[in-house]
């Protein structure tokens, strides 16, 4: 069961000057396709300006495809009143922990979603006592956004989305302006409600670590799904697409450091499989030859 | 300096004062409001004085993280002050070259610096005891009638609560911007009043920048989470009169009808 499914998606930026003339026309993305099953954990993966944030906001209806279809959960984007039920269903986690805290109370900050789509009161208080339980926030529950760092703010934007029992969530690169413990902090929690609640994850980064206990990784390129040399699209499990170093080096990204390391020394002759992703892995490969 | 704004912050203790319907408390303070501009008497300053103490004291807020807030409008004290001081006609007591002090001048300088005083205390008291989303719920409540004259209530009071809470967060980029064009060789201490405000061009400009960025992102953040207006929204903790906001009620009843009284005998 696919819970998104696009199919030829084009969208354009159109820059405009004061007269209302097409000024300049940036492809954001071209003829692109994706489905994402149910209950996995999908990494996008891209250079700047590749397409995957546009992605992400056309997953929550923020903006409309100028082409194609995208369902979630079976609902088109593009119907006009189906819009909140797609953003109750697809959350969306932003990059700015500030920027996306409307109150000044955790637990307030928290309800704002559910109290939107008119859930009862008492219902309210449930659901918020659970996802602020769920972020293990329940602590820092009548404190103020202001006195919790970057990841915790984070794990209270990442509640309020839980509080409105999502079946999916897009996280925008919500690492990107964090500290490594604010990271590893989000980056668990995406996890564990990935295996724990079943919720489809979808996490846009730079970060290549992130991307390793993925399910499926998908590298975008211009708008669309990157061809690796032999034309075949690069998307598919960790294992699979790090073996494509020389690949991914082609589109201007990294591996993670223990792939590049493994990659390095098969390149000078050491025969270890490709792929290696861990540092468990690379010990056991290297075993053998001390 | 920019600490020192203590207006639309929050003073988080439990206390009488705090767990009183947001209502109650914006009726009070206008209660007193109404109070300082309408006595002309001692007694009624003293009246107001008391309700003040009393205010404070239950709120158990420090009395000095009340004052702080006085420091950001000593210019506006000083200006008002010295024009009523100077400038009102009657009878002279003494002069400073082509300035005169007059008795009534004298008088009216005093009675507006307590007034002003005791203006920003009072609504500080409010803002201190009063969480933000509080405030603006009570707001967009006990104003809801206006919603039938076609005023978007709710989304004035969104409006608000949202300034309220991105407040500190604008203080703390000021803080960082004036940091990064001083470490440039900026200079925001010396020179005279109009170098000192053109030295603020290169810190209003970035920061005005950055608020349009986060406003776009919140506005982006807030529509995700399916903020479609105030139109079939819920609330987790919706407004509710308990057995002490009718005390204060009529204790807000007693206190005005007092004054009024010491007005009317001429005290």
């Amino acid at each position: 069961m696919n819970i998104i499914k696009a199919a030829h998606i084009f969208y354009d930026y159109v820059l405009r000057d004061e007269n209302d003339n097409i000024v300049e026309t940036t492809h954001a993305l071209t003829d692109f396709d994706l489905e994402v099953e149910k209950g996995s954990f999908v990494c996008l993966l891209g250079h700047n300006g590749c397409g995957k944030s546009t992605f992400a906001r056309l997953i929550n209806a923020l903006n409309l495809p100028k082409e194609g279809t995208l369902l979630v959960d079976g609902m088109d984007t593009k119907d006009g009143r189906l819009t909140l039920n797609i953003r109750e269903k697809a959350g969306m986690v932003f990059q700015n922990p500030d920027n996306q805290i409307i109150s000044n109370v955790v637990e307030e900050d928290v309800a704002f979603g559910p109290e939107n789509i008119g859930v009862p009161r008492e219902e309210i208080i449930k659901r918020v006592d659970e996802a602020i339980d769920a972020v293990g926030m329940s602590a820092y529950r009548y404190k103020s956004p202001n006195q919790l760092s970057g990841g915790q703010k984070q794990r209270v934007a990442i509640a309020g989305i839980m509080a409105m029992r999502p079946e999916c969530i897009v996280f925008d690169e919500p690492t990107a302006m964090l500290d490594p413990d604010g990271r590893k902090e989000v980056l668990e929690i995406a996890h564990r409600l990935n295996r724990e609640e079943g919720i489809t994850v979808v996490l846009i980064t730079h970060y290549m670590e992130e991307a390793v206990n993925a399910d499926r990784i998908v590298v975008m390129e211009k708008g669309r799904i990157a061809l690796d040399k032999n034309g075949q699209k690069m998307d598919g499990s960790p294992r699979e697409i790090f073996s494509k170093v020389d690949d991914l080096r082609a589109l201007a990204l990294t591996v993670p450091v223990i792939t590049e390391l493994a990659h390095e020394l098969r390149t000078e002759g050491i025969p270890i499989p490709e792929g290696i992703l861990t540092r468990t892995e690379l010990v056991e490969a290297l075993k053998p030859y001390f | 300096m920019l600490r020192d704004i203590t207006i639309g912050q929050f003073y988080p203790v439990d206390s009488a004062i705090h767990r009183l319907d947001p209502r109650t408390k914006l009726a009070g303070t206008f209660v007193f409001l109404v109070s300082l501009f309408m006595t002309k008497s001692v007694i009624g300053y003293l009246l107001a004085t008391a309700a003040l103490v009393c205010c404070i004291r239950l709120s158990r807020v420090p009395f000095k993280f009340i004052t702080k807030g006085l420091k950001a409008i000593l210019a506006v004290l000083l200006i008002s002050v010295s024009f009523n001081l100077f400038l009102t006609q009657g009878e002279i007591i003494f002069r400073i070259g082509f300035l005169k002090v007059t008795k009534e001048g004298l008088k009216i300088a005093g009675f507006m610096a307590i007034r002003l005083i005791y203006l920003v205390i009072g609504s500080s008291v409010m803002t201190l005891t009063t969480t933000p989303t509080q405030l603006t719920d009570g707001l967009e409540k006990s104003l809801g009638f206006l919603n039938k004259l076609n005023i978007p209530v709710h989304e004035i009071a969104m409006m608000m609560a949202i300034a309220l809470r991105f407040i500190p967060i604008l203080i703390e980029e000021t803080d960082k911007i004036m940091k990064a064009q001083q470490a440039r060789g900026a200079d925001f201490e010396s020179g005279n009043i109009i170098r000192r405000a053109k030295a603020l061009v290169p810190i209003l400009v970035p920061l005005f920048v950055s608020a349009f960025r986060r406003a776009a992102d919140l506005a982006n953040a807030m529509e995700a989470r399916c903020y479609h207006g105030g139109a079939g929204r819920t609330k987790m903790r919706p407004l509710e009169y308990s057995a002490a906001d009718k005390k204060a009620y009529i204790i807000m009843l007693i206190y005005i009808l007092i004054i009024a009284a010491a007005d009317f005998i001429g005290f």
